[in-house]
C-alpha cells in the first residue's frame, strides 16, 4: 500500500490542485474532497491495488466474453431447403422452408433458374399476397426440365439450396390444374359442385378447392362479376388480384372431353356463349367420359413403370416436396394403379408429377417413331398447343402481353423436337442427369433463357407485370413530388 | 474511358522545368510529404511552330507505378493525345509539339522520388532522388524492390485519399489532377492480385507509414496503419478474401497472433461474421498488449452496434476505454452504446471526457500543390478543357458563373453556419450530440446539461465566499458538478444555431431559392440527423441546378433509406444520382470514386449488372452510359472474383 500526504491548492470549482512534499503535482476532482477542506488542508491518499475487485472486473468481460461469442459467433445461417408444390403446363409453385439466419443478417434471397438470376425474393419485392415462403413461377414452356436454386445471401456468407429439378407437364397432362370454386360461387341451375367434382378427378386434376391459394390455376364462375361482388366475394377477389383465370365450369368439362388443356379464351365470361355449347355437363357424358378415362389411366400407369426408375434416383430433391402435399397427389379414380406404384417403387420416391408427364402416352409414342421422319408436323401440332397454353395463364386484363409472349413461345416450340426425343431415349437422359448440365439441356435451356430476358425487360408473366406497372407509375409520382412541394414553398 | 486531349488539364510554367524542381525542393518540408507523399506529378516540355518553348504540368493518381515500361507506355499515350489535331491552347487553335515528358512518383519506404522521362523522339531515362535533392543509385535488385515500393506507395495514396476524405464527400481539391481508377490499372496483374503479392514483404514496416485518422487518434501499429487499410479496402472492393487469407495466414507463422486483428476484420468486412466474432473472442486471450486488445475491442464494438446490441456493445467499449484511455475511439463507440441505450446522461458525461485535445491533431491524407495554382493568388496559369467526349447537358454544362452568382446573393444566415466546418473528430461527435439533442429535444437537452454541468454563473456563485447555510448546500450542489469542456461548450453553440436554421425553414421564415442555398439547409438537417427534411432539400436544389455536393448527400440518404427499407425505386434512383455524379467526376478528370463504387456494389448485388447497364442504357445518352460502364459496371463485372451477377 502506499500511503501519500498532500497539500490542498486552491479550490476550483471542480478541480483541486494538491502538490506533495517531493514537488508531485496532481489534479483531483473537488468532489472526492471532504467537505471541510480549504487552501492550504493536508490530506492523505491511500492507494491499494483492489484484487476482489479486479478479479471481479475480470470475470465479468470473460462472462460478457463468451456471451457474445454464444450470442453471435455460434449460430450460423443453414443452407435454404427448397421444394416443388405444384407444377401446370406453363408454371410451377415452389415452396422453402423457414430460412434459418441463426445470428447473422439477411443480405438478399434469389431464385435462380437454369443457373441465371431469375427474381429477387428479398429484400424489396413485394411478396405475393397468398403464399409466405413460396412463390409462383410463370411463363415456363410446356413439357420441358428446369432447374431452379434459391441462393441466400447474409452477411456470414452465401448459401445455395438443394437444385430442384421441375418438369412441366404436356398439354395432356391435366394433374397441375386447380380449380377453385369459393363458398359464394353462385353456379346457377346448369351444373353442381359434383359434377365439377367428377369432372376434375376425370381429368387427373387436383381435388376441387374453396379457397384460392398460390396453386390455384383457375376460379370458376357463371355471372360477370360486377364491381359489388368483387367487395363482397373475398375469394373472386382474390383470384382477380392474383391475375388468375376466371373462367366458366364448361372449362372443366371441355378439359375433359378434350383430353387435353383447352385454352381459357372462349371460357370467359364475357366470351361469345355459343361455344359453350359443346361442353355442357350432361349426365350422359359423364358416364361415357368415364370409361373412357379409365382405359387412358391404364396406359399411363403401364408406361409410368417402365420410366420410374430414371426420376427415382436422379432426381432425390423431388422426393421431397411430396411428402408435404400427399393430399393433392392422388386422385381417387387412380387409387388402385397407385398402391401397386408404391409397392414397386418404395414411398415417395416416385414424384407424381414426374411420373405422368413423361409418360403420356399419344405424345410420346408417335413423337419416338417419327423423330427422322415427320418431325416438322409435330411442330406444327405442338405450336397450335402452346398458343392456347399462353391464354391459359392470362385473363382478359392483361391481353397485351399475350402478343409478347406468342412470338417467344413459338420459339420454344421449334426447340422442341430436340428435347422430346432426348428425352425419349433412356441413354441420353441417364447421362445428363448424371453429370448434371452436359451438352444436351444447354441446348434445351437456351430458349427459355431468352424467353427470360424479354419478359425482364418488357412484359414478364402477368404477376410480376402487373407490379411493373404500378411501380412505372409510382415512379412517375416521384418526379413530380418535389416539384410539388417546391411550388407549395 | 481512354485518354483525349480534352481529358487532360495542364497548369502552365513560368519556365520549362519548374514544377519538378519546385517539388524536389519542396521534398524536404514534412508538411508537404506528410505520411503518404504528393501525388504523381506529370510535366511536359513542348514548342510551338514558332519553337517557342512552353513547360506544362498536372498531377495524376491511380497509375500503376510498379514498372517504368508500363509508365514510359502510358506517357507516349499522353504526347499522342496532346499532339492530335486540332490543338486547343486557351481558346486558341495552336501546333505544340512535345520534347519530352517526365512522371514523378513517391516511394514511401525508400523516402524517394522515382521518374521517368521521355524524350522524344525516344529515349527513356529513370533517376531517382531523395528528400535532400540528392540524386540516389539503386542496383538492379535495389530498383526493382524500389518499384515494387512505388506501387505500394501509389495504392495507398490513391485509396486513403478518398478513405480519408469520404465524410466530406471526396472533394478533390487540386483540380488539375487527373485521377484513375487504382484497380483496374494493372499493367501485367491485376491490382488486387499484385498487391496482395507484395503485402507480406512490407507488412513488418507497415507501422513507419502512418496510420488513417479515421480511428481517431489510434497509434500507428502492425495492424493499424495505411498499409493494412489499404489491403483491407481493396479486399473489400475487389472481394478477394479467398486470395487475401492464405496470405494472412502465413504470415501469421511470422508475426504470431497479431495476424488475427487484421484476419478478423476481413472476415466481418466481407460477409463473414461468423468467422470474425468467433476469432476475435479467441484472440482476446492471445493478444495481452493494451493497444493490440483495443483494436480487438474496436472490431467487437462495432459489429455489436451494428448488430443493434448497445448493452454489448457498451462492455466491449468500456473495456477499451479502461485499457487506452487516451484513445479517443473506444470513448466514442461508449458513447454511441450510450445513446442507442437511451442513457442520454452517461452519454453526455462521456462525450465530456472524450480525449479531444490528443484525437484532434491526426490530419487526413490530402492532394497538395506544388505551386499556388489556387484564386488571386495565382501565379500559373490553368488550361481545363472541357472532355466532349461524355455530354450530360444538366452536369457536364453546368455554368459556373451562375453558381459564383448564388454564392453572391446567399442568405447570411445560411452561409455562417460554422457547424458546416467542423472536421474530422470534431465532426463524428457533433453527430453524436445531434443524435442526443433529436432524441431529447433541446430544452431537455439543455436542462440535463445544467444537472451535470458547472454553469457559467454558478460558477461566479462559487467564488463569493459562502456565508449561510443554504448557501453552502447549493455549493456542495455545485461542487458534485463537472467542468463542461471548452470544445464541448462552444458545439452546444454550433448545435443552438443549426437547430434555430433548422425551425426558421421550418416555419417558412427562411425562404430558400438557390439551389445554394437549398443545399445549405439540406446540409444543415443533414447534421442534424434530420434525413427525411434534408432530403426534400436537396432534391428541392437539384430540380433547379446540377450540384455535387448534393447529389453526393443525396446518394447517402438514398442508401440508408435502402438499408432500412430496400425497394427497386431507391435502387433506381441511386443509380440515376450515381450516373451523374460519375459525369461530374469525368468532367474534373477524376474517373475514380468510392462513394460511387460502394453505393453501385449494393445496387448490382441487388440487380445484376446486366438490368443495371439496361437501367441506365435506356435513360441517358449513350456516351454516358458508355462512361458508366467503363468506369463503375465494368469494374463490377471483371474485377471482383465474379462475386456479382450478371
Amino acid at each position: 500500500m502506499v500511503e501519500v500526504s498532500l497539500t490542498v491548492g486552491k479550490v476550483d470549482a471542480s478541480l483541486a490542485i494538491l502538490t506533495t512534499a517531493d514537488h508531485y503535482v496532481i489534479e483531483f476532482p473537488t468532489v472526492l474532497l471532504p467537505e471541510s477542506v480549504e487552501a492550504g488542508s493536508v490530506v492523505t491518499i491511500n492507494v491499494e491495488q483492489d484484487i476482489e475487485q479486479e478479479k471481479k472486473q475480470k470475470e465479468k468481460f470473460q462472462s460478457v466474453q463468451e456471451q457474445i461469442l454464444a450470442k453471435y459467433g455460434s449460430d450460423g445461417p443453414k443452407q435454404p431447403v427448397l421444394q416443388l408444390a405444384n407444377a401446370t403446363q406453363t408454371s410451377c409453385v415452389i415452396r422453402w422452408n423457414p430460412i434459418h439466419l441463426g445470428s447473422s443478417q439477411l443480405k438478399s434471397l434469389i431464385l435462380y433458374k437454369q443457373g441465371n438470376r431469375q427474381q429477387v425474393i428479398a429484400p424489396g419485392s413485394q411478396h405475393d399476397s397468398l403464399g409466405d415462403n413460396s412463390l409462383k413461377i410463370s411463363g415456363l414452356s410446356v413439357d420441358v426440365e428446369y432447374e431452379f436454386k434459391l441462393l441466400l445471401n447474409t452477411s456470414s456468407g452465401k448459401f445455395w439450396s438443394n437444385s430442384l429439378r421441375v418438369h412441366t407437364h404436356k398439354m395432356t397432362d391435366m394433374s397441375g390444374i386447380t380449380v377453385c370454386v369459393g363458398p359464394k360461387t353462385d353456379l346457377g341451375g346448369h351444373v353442381s359442385i359434383d359434377q365439377i367434382k367428377s369432372s376434375l378427378e376425370k381429368i387427373g386434376a387436383k381435388p376441387l378447392q374453396d379457397h384460392v391459394t398460390l396453386e390455384t390455376t383457375h376460379f370458376i364462375a357463371t355471372h360477370l362479376p360486377d364491381e359489388e361482388s368483387f367487395r363482397t366475394d373475398e375469394e373472386l377477389a382474390r383470384a382477380s388480384d392474383n391475375n388468375i383465370p376466371i373462367v366458366r365450369p364448361e372449362w372443366i368439362r371441355a378439359c375433359e372431353l378434350e383430353k387435353r388443356i383447352v385454352g381459357v379464351r372462349d371460357f370467359y365470361l364475357d366470351s361469345d356463349p355459343s361455344n359453350l355449347s359443346n361442353y355442357r355437363f350432361t349426365e350422359a357424358s359423364v358416364a361415357g367420359s368415364l370409361s373412357r378415362q379409365t382405359i387412358e389411366e391404364e396406359a399411363v400407369q403401364e408406361e409410368a413403370v417402365q420410366e420410374e426408375a430414371v426420376p427415382e434416383e436422379a432426381v432425390p430433391e423431388e422426393a421431397v416436396p411430396e411428402d408435404t402435399v400427399p393430399e393433392d397427389t392422388v386422385p381417387e379414380d387412380k387409387v388402385p394403379e397407385e398402391a401397386v406404384q408404391e409397392e414397386a417403387v418404395p414411398e415417395d420416391t416416385v414424384p407424381e408429377d414426374t411420373a405422368p408427364e413423361d409418360t403420356v402416352p399419344e405424345d410420346t409414342v408417335p413423337e419416338d417413331t417419327v423423330l427422322n421422319g415427320a418431325s416438322s408436323k409435330e411442330v406444327v401440332q405442338e405450336d397450335a398447343l402452346l398458343e392456347e397454353t399462353a391464354q391459359v395463364e392470362l385473363e382478359p386484363a392483361v391481353i397485351e402481353e399475350i402478343s409478347l409472349e406468342e412470338p417467344v413461345l413459338k420459339e420454344v416450340a421449334l426447340e422442341e423436337p430436340t428435347s422430346t426425343a432426348t428425352l425419349e431415349a433412356p441413354a441420353p437422359e441417364d447421362s445428363t442427369e448424371l453429370d448434371g448440365n452436359s451438352a444436351q439441356p444447354q441446348t434445351e435451356e437456351t430458349s427459355p433463357e431468352a424467353e427470360d430476358v424479354t419478359k425482364n425487360s418488357s412484359a414478364g408473366t402477368s404477376n410480376s407485370s402487373s407490379k411493373k406497372r404500378t411501380r412505372r407509375r409510382k415512379r412517375v409520382r416521384n418526379e413530380i413530388y418535389p416539384h410539388e412541394i417546391y411550388t407549395i414553398l | 474511358m481512354p485518354l483525349s486531349q480534352d481529358s487532360i488539364p495542364e497548369v502552365v510554367e513560368e519556365t520549362p522545368g519548374q514544377a519538378l524542381n519546385e517539388r524536389i525542393i519542396k521534398l524536404s518540408d514534412p508538411d508537404f510529404v506528410g505520411s503518404l507523399g504528393p501525388q504523381d506529378l506529370v510535366t511536359i516540355v513542348k514548342h510551338d511552330s514558332q519553337k517557342k518553348t512552353v513547360g506544362s504540368f498536372f498531377y495524376v493518381a491511380g497509375l500503376d507505378t510498379s514498372d517504368p515500361t508500363g509508365i514510359a507506355i502510358w506517357l507516349k499515350d499522353v504526347i499522342e493525345c496532346l499532339q492530335e489535331k486540332p490543338q486547343l491552347w486557351f481558346g486558341k487553335n495552336v501546333k505544340f509539339s512535345v520534347e519530352s515528358i517526365s512522371f514523378t512518383t513517391w516511394n514511401i519506404f525508400s523516402q524517394c522520388d522515382m521518374t521517368v522521362k521521355v524524350h522524344l523522339p525516344g529515349t527513356i531515362e529513370t533517376s531517382f532522388v531523395n528528400k535532400q535533392g540528392k540524386k540516389l543509385e539503386f542496383g538492379e535488385d535495389e530498383t526493382n524492390m524500389a518499384w515494387g515500393e512505388a506501387f505500394l506507395s501509389g495504392k495507398m495514396r490513391d485509396l486513403m485519399c478518398m478513405v480519408e476524405n469520404r465524410d466530406d464527400g471526396e472533394v478533390i481539391n487540386v483540380v488539375e489532377t487527373r485521377i484513375y481508377n487504382p484497380l483496374l490499372t494493372g499493367q501485367l496483374d491485376s491490382v488486387h492480385d499484385m498487391f496482395i503479392g507484395l503485402f507480406p514483404l512490407f507488412f513488418g514496416r507497415g507501422a513507419e507509414v502512418g496510420c488513417p485518422c479515421i480511428y481517431g487518434n489510434m497509434p500507428s501499429t502492425l495492424t493499424n496503419n495505411y498499409l493494412v487499410e489499404t489491403l483491407c479496402e481493396i479486399v473489400r472492393l475487389t472481394k478477394s478474401i479467398d486470395l487475401c487469407l492464405p496470405m494472412l495466414e502465413e504470415l501469421k507463422v511470422a508475426f504470431g497472433p497479431l495476424l488475427n486483428i487484421v484476419i478478423a476484420r476481413i472476415y466481418l468486412t466481407n460477409d463473414r461474421e461468423l468467422d470474425g466474432v468467433k476469432l476475435i473472442h479467441d484472440s482476446l486471450h492471445e493478444i495481452s498488449d493494451p493497444t493490440y486488445q483495443c483494436e480487438l475491442l474496436l472490431l467487437q464494438g462495432k459489429y455489436l452496434l451494428e448488430h443493434n446490441d448497445p448493452q454489448l456493445a457498451l462492455e466491449a467499449s468500456q473495456r477499451g476505454v479502461d485499457l487506452t484511455p487516451n484513445a479517443f475511439m473506444p470513448w466514442f463507440y461508449l458513447v454511441r452504446s450510450y445513446i442507442a441505450l437511451g442513457d442520454n446522461k452517461n452519454a453526455l458525461l462521456s462525450l465530456n471526457s472524450l480525449p479531444m485535445n490528443l484525437a484532434s491533431l491526426a490530419q487526413k491524407y490530402q492532394y497538395r500543390r506544388i505551386m499556388n495554382t489556387d484564386g488571386n493568388n495565382a501565379t500559373v496559369e490553368l488550361h481545363l478543357p472541357l472532355p466532349l467526349d461524355v455530354v450530360l447537358d444538366e452536369v457536364t454544362n453546368l455554368n459556373s458563373l451562375l453558381v459564383m452568382d448564388e454564392h453572391k446573393v446567399v442568405d447570411p444566415v445560411l452561409y455562417n453556419l460554422k457547424s458546416a466546418n467542423l472536421k474530422n473528430t470534431f465532426q463524428w461527435i457533433y453527430e453524436l450530440l445531434c443524435e442526443i439533442v433529436k432524441n431529447l429535444g433541446w430544452e431537455k437537452l439543455l436542462q440535463l446539461r445544467a444537472e451535470l454541468f458547472l454553469m457559467e454563473e454558478e460558477y461566479d456563485h462559487l467564488d463569493t465566499t459562502s456565508e449561510t447555510e443554504s448557501e453552502k448546500v447549493v455549493t456542495r450542489d455545485i461542487k458534485g458538478k463537472r467542468l463542461c469542456e471548452r470544445w464541448f461548450d462552444n458545439l452546444f453553440m454550433l448545435l443552438y444555431d443549426d437547430l434555430r436554421v433548422h425551425s426558421q425553414w421550418q416555419s417558412g421564415e427562411l425562404k430558400p431559392k438557390t439551389t445554394l442555398e437549398w443545399e445549405l439547409v439540406g446540409l444543415c438537417c443533414f447534421r442534424l440527423r434530420q434525413f427525411e427534411s434534408a432530403k426534400i432539400a436537396f432534391q428541392n436544389g437539384l430540380q433547379i441546378r446540377f450540384s455535387s455536393q448534393s447529389s453526393r448527400k443525396l446518394l447517402q440518404i438514398l442508401l440508408k433509406e435502402q438499408k432500412s427499407n430496400p425497394s427497386e425505386d431507391i435502387d433506381l434512383e441511386i443509380i440515376a444520382t450515381c450516373v451523374k455524379l460519375c459525369c461530374w467526376s469525368h468532367r474534373w478528370y477524376a474517373e475514380f470514386s468510392m462513394l460511387l463504387l460502394d453505393a453501385m456494389s449494393i445496387v448490382v448485388e441487388d440487380l445484376g449488372t446486366t438490368r443495371v447497364d439496361n437501367e441506365v442504357n435506356s435513360r441517358f445518352p449513350a456516351s454516358v452510359s458508355k462512361l458508366f460502364h467503363d468506369n463503375i459496371l465494368e469494374f463490377f463485372k471483371t474485377y471482383t472474383n465474379e462475386y456479382y451477377d450478371e
